[in-house]
């Protein structure tokens, strides 16, 4: 018999978690990055990381399957306490970091294109703490119940943009086919495969889902709908401004919004989708805040982690901060990105072997 | 000592009178002078006229007596089925007198032994009659409750073109009946409960036994029971105190007025509580859909009942959020208004001294005060006042600069919308978040209200009323129906919402034709 409130999230719940996590990359600077590493050949990017990606999630349900429980647990009962816990702190700074980072990021969105004359610092604080922090505060059934409820909206808004703006688009943009070359875009959609890693973080909160089963359709739904939302996007960033320009243009969805036109009525519609792109923030901030936070508690040992989210969202904030301008930043979640592609592409195979060896041990 | 101090500390006068169900549960004297003098003590005898007694001797001349509560009890039912009967009665010499006139003699439908003050007090007061017989040590209550009760009329506030045009009354018993007549189901069951410490009222508590949650009705029942009130009077009340949330703009409760609609969530494993004095039947859980939806989307052809849905959806969204969006685009984004319109918008505001958000909360509490004094009233006075209010002051304000015309407009239509909201929980509930919707758009423009709407969703999404989430069965997701923003057609609605847990979550599966 199902049971309705106990605490735990079903399927559809899990993908909006995880499409509010990794398919609204498409909307700040990932497709500069992107851009620069695939020229007009960006769009594979994405479908190769997801390439990349299959053998590491496969054998992180693999895993799950068999011990029935989040991808922490798992840690600590495969490597022991003291590495159980390295690597969960590892985790966290990843996800920290790139809330941190990505919050400073949408911040100077807000500024650069909408409103001049505000302060980054306000933007910052009422997204990440005023929001997120109300969001996640009400718990992962309230993430997930609310990320269901509006991640339709997104996915509409989303195919409006693309069709509002094929006016716009010349395909023969894509052309040479290959881009940057192969070798480079491969090397790209390998080291970039950590924009998808939310697929293996979010299994943290396996043990959260009602079935093994939820949570495998969901990870894979929410996987391949967010690179292919990627791809789409980056095609479409190509096909309407040409790699050149793409190149030197700071936020591309952002543009492409002011291109987006209904008829001849309504020819600036960017307030519209600013509404929906902040409700996804907001969303996704939060996700992200549970996650940092739960993490966290994990880390030190402590039960009741919903007490962590404020410092962790305030750091944040602060951290956010830090940098002088958007231009710092970038730099810092390239090698961020980089550096913990390899650490999530390498956990579950580690850990997979690390199973096989106490089974062998145990014959 | 200890007698005083317990008095000292519960507070308790010396002539207070004891409450019903303090009365003590003393036997019944064999001695009918003792009985009769007792239950008047109780009544306040001579200083409160309540209470009337008759005395009369049968044929065979055994003394009985009679008591009953004016205005409780119908007199002409006693004199016919009960006195009359009596003073005919042969009863001599018979043993089990009280059963001799229980069998034999009454010829009313509902009688009942008892054999304590405090059920003669409790009986008495719900309009019963107690016979009390000399010598015997059990009385008699009969069931002669004649409270007055006006006739099932229409319903006032949830209204339909097509349907059934009965609305509950104040009193329990045609309530039930009511009920029963849409739902003929012998597994219809009808608890009671008592509420109030001072004055108890009987709470009917109605379910379909073979689709209803068990842990649901427990868990309502356990509600009932803490609560620990003197006197509670109607069915609103109740509902505040059973609420987990009594601070939460969003209600746990669903209050209505028609039978068939509380026979329609019997039917998908709701609780329904009835209380005599309420003209109201409610409802728990309740969710984000049963506040959506009225009656008549399923009396109407689907297509007729799913526009008028979408109609409501569009209203529900422009209640909330159109003030606010003016704010924002008027000080924020005026590049989304067409420039035709922006100008005549900069044309219209130029003679208004005031800030968009100052002339807009002038606006909308003016609003809101021509609709709370709408209410209150006289009706002749109704039509006058509503002149005066709409047109008058709309139009003045207009040419005193104090408003620009286009946000009369806007109000105008907001005001229009949260009519068009059914439940009157959902409606005023969105009039207090439109404030907030302004605040935060004056703030951040459109930023601020998607920070605020995604926060407000995250609340109500995460609420739960009798342990059912709000927006259940579409998020979290659940087998339903799919009876949500659109309904089908009624053949396809064959499934009950599993987020009720129901026992029996399937309605009469289709045969045959799926009606495509």
């Amino acid at each position: 018999m199902i049971k309705v409130s106990d605490g735990e999230i079903g399927s559809r719940e899990f993908f909006a978690i995880l499409y509010v996590m990794m398919a609204i990359r498409v909307t700040d600077s990932t497709p500069n990055l992107l851009h620069e590493s695939g020229l007009t050949a960006s769009w594979m990017i994405p479908l190769i990381s997801g390439v990349a990606l299959i053998g590491p999630v496969l054998l992180l349900f693999r895993l799950v399957k068999k011990y029935e429980t989040g991808l922490i647990e798992i840690t600590f009962e495969l490597t022991g306490p003291f590495f159980g816990r390295l690597i969960a702190f590892l985790i966290f700074l990843s996800v920290f970091s790139s809330l941190s980072l990505n919050s400073r990021n949408y911040a100077d969105i807000v500024i650069t294109m909408y409103y001049p004359e505000s302060s980054v610092l306000w933007i910052l604080a009422v997204l990440i703490l005023g929001a997120a922090l109300y969001i996640a505060h009400r718990g992962l059934e309230a993430i997930g119940r609310t990320a269901l409820l509006v991640v339709p909206l997104f996915i509409v808004t989303s195919v409006c943009l693309v069709f509002s703006t094929t006016n716009e688009m010349n395909y023969l943009f894509l052309f040479p086919i290959a881009g940057s070359g192969v070798t480079e875009v491969a090397k790209g959609g390998i080291g970039y495969s950590s924009l998808y890693a939310d697929v293996i973080i979010a299994g943290v909160l396996a043990s959260q889902v009602r079935t093994f089963n939820a949570y495998r359709k969901a990870s894979v739904w929410g996987l391949w709908v967010s690179i292919g939302k990627m791809a789409i996007f980056l095609a479409v960033y190509v096909m309407v401004f040409d790699f050149h320009a793409v190149r030197n243009i700071a936020f591309p969805y952002h543009h492409l919004t002011r291109m987006s036109m209904v008829g001849t009525i309504a020819n600036r519609m960017e307030a519209v989708y600013l509404a929906f792109w902040y409700a996804g923030a907001a969303l996704h901030f939060a996700a992200y805040l549970y996650i940092s936070a739960f993490l966290l508690g994990k880390v030190i040992g402590y039960k009741p982690f919903k007490q962590l989210l404020f410092p962790v969202a305030g750091t944040a904030v602060v951290l956010g901060m830090v940098p002088e301008n958007y231009l710092e930043g970038g730099p810092l979640r390239m090698a961020l990105l980089y550096s913990s592609s390899g650490m999530f592409l390498l956990l579950p195979v580690v850990l997979w072997g690390l199973d096989r060896m106490r089974k062998r041990e145990k014959k | 000592m200890g007698d005083f101090l317990k008095r000292l500390f519960e507070g308790a006068g010396g002539d207070q009178q004891a409450s019903a169900n303090d009365v003590p549960k003393d036997p019944f004297s064999t001695n009918l002078d003792d009985n009769g003098k007792r239950l008047e003590e109780l009544f306040l005898f001579p200083l409160n006229d309540a209470l009337k007694f008759r005395e009369l001797t049968t044929q065979s001349g055994q003394r009985v007596k009679v008591l009953f509560v004016t205005g409780a009890a119908d007199t002409d039912k006693i004199s016919d089925y009960v006195i009359k009967p009596l003073l005919n009665s042969e009863t001599e010499g018979k043993q089990g007198l009280t059963d001799e006139i229980m069998n034999h003699v009454l010829t009313i439908s509902g009688t009942e032994k008892i054999s304590d003050f405090q059920a003669a007090v409790l009986k008495l007061i719900n309009g019963n009659t107690v016979i009390l017989i000399d010598g015997e040590k059990e009385g008699i209550a009969v069931e002669t409750a004649g409270f007055e009760s006006r006739q099932v009329a229409e319903p006032t506030r949830e209204i339909v073109i097509k349907g059934p045009k009965n609305a509950f009354v104040e009193s329990n018993d045609i309530n039930h009946s009511l009920i029963r007549r849409q739902v003929k189901d012998h597994r219809l069951v009808s608890e009671t409960a008592m509420v109030g410490v001072e004055s108890p009222q009987k709470i009917s508590i109605l379910y379909l036994d073979h689709i209803v949650d068990r842990e649901l009705v427990k868990k309502v029942k356990d509600e009932i029971d803490q609560i620990d009130k003197a006197a509670i009077l109607t069915l609103s009340e109740l509902e505040e105190l059973l609420e987990e949330r009594p601070y939460s703009l969003i209600p746990s409760t669903l209050s209505t007025e028609r039978p068939d609609r509380a026979a329609s969530f019997l039917n998908e494993g709701h609780v329904v509580l009835l209380m005599d004095n309420s003209p109201d039947a409610l409802i728990a859980p309740v969710t984000f859909w049963a506040l959506f939806h009225t009656a008549e989307d399923q009396f109407l052809r689907w297509a007729y009942g799913n526009f008028a849905r979408i109609i409501r959806t569009i209203a529900l969204f422009l209640a909330l959020l159109m003030p606010a969006i003016y704010v924002a685009v008027v000080t924020f984004h005026p590049e989304l208004i067409p420039t035709d319109l922006l100008l005549a918008i900069a044309a219209s505001r130029e003679r208004v001294p005031f800030p968009t958000l100052l002339e807009l909360l002038l606006m909308e509490i003016t609003f809101e005060i021509l609709r709370e004094a709408g209410i209150r009233v006289p009706a002749p006075l109704g039509s006058t006042i509503g002149i005066v209010g709409a047109l008058i002051l709309g139009q003045a304000a207009v040419q005193a600069n104090l408003v620009s015309p286009l946000l009369v407009v806007v109000i105008a239509i907001t005001g229009l919308a949260s009519f068009a909201i059914p439940d009157i929980g959902l409606s005023v509930m969105t009039r207090i978040i439109r404030f907030i919707f302004i605040a935060a758009a004056f703030f951040m423009g459109f930023v601020g209200i998607a920070l605020a709407a995604t926060a407000m969703l995250a609340y109500a999404a995460s609420l739960k009323s009798f342990g059912v989430p709000f927006f259940a069965p579409l998020s979290p997701h659940m087998p339903s129906s799919r009876d949500l923003f659109l309904r089908p057609i009624l053949k396809k609605q064959w499934l009950r919402p599993l987020s009720m847990r129901p026992r029996d979550a399937i309605r009469a599966k289709p045969k045959g034709r799926s009606g495509s």
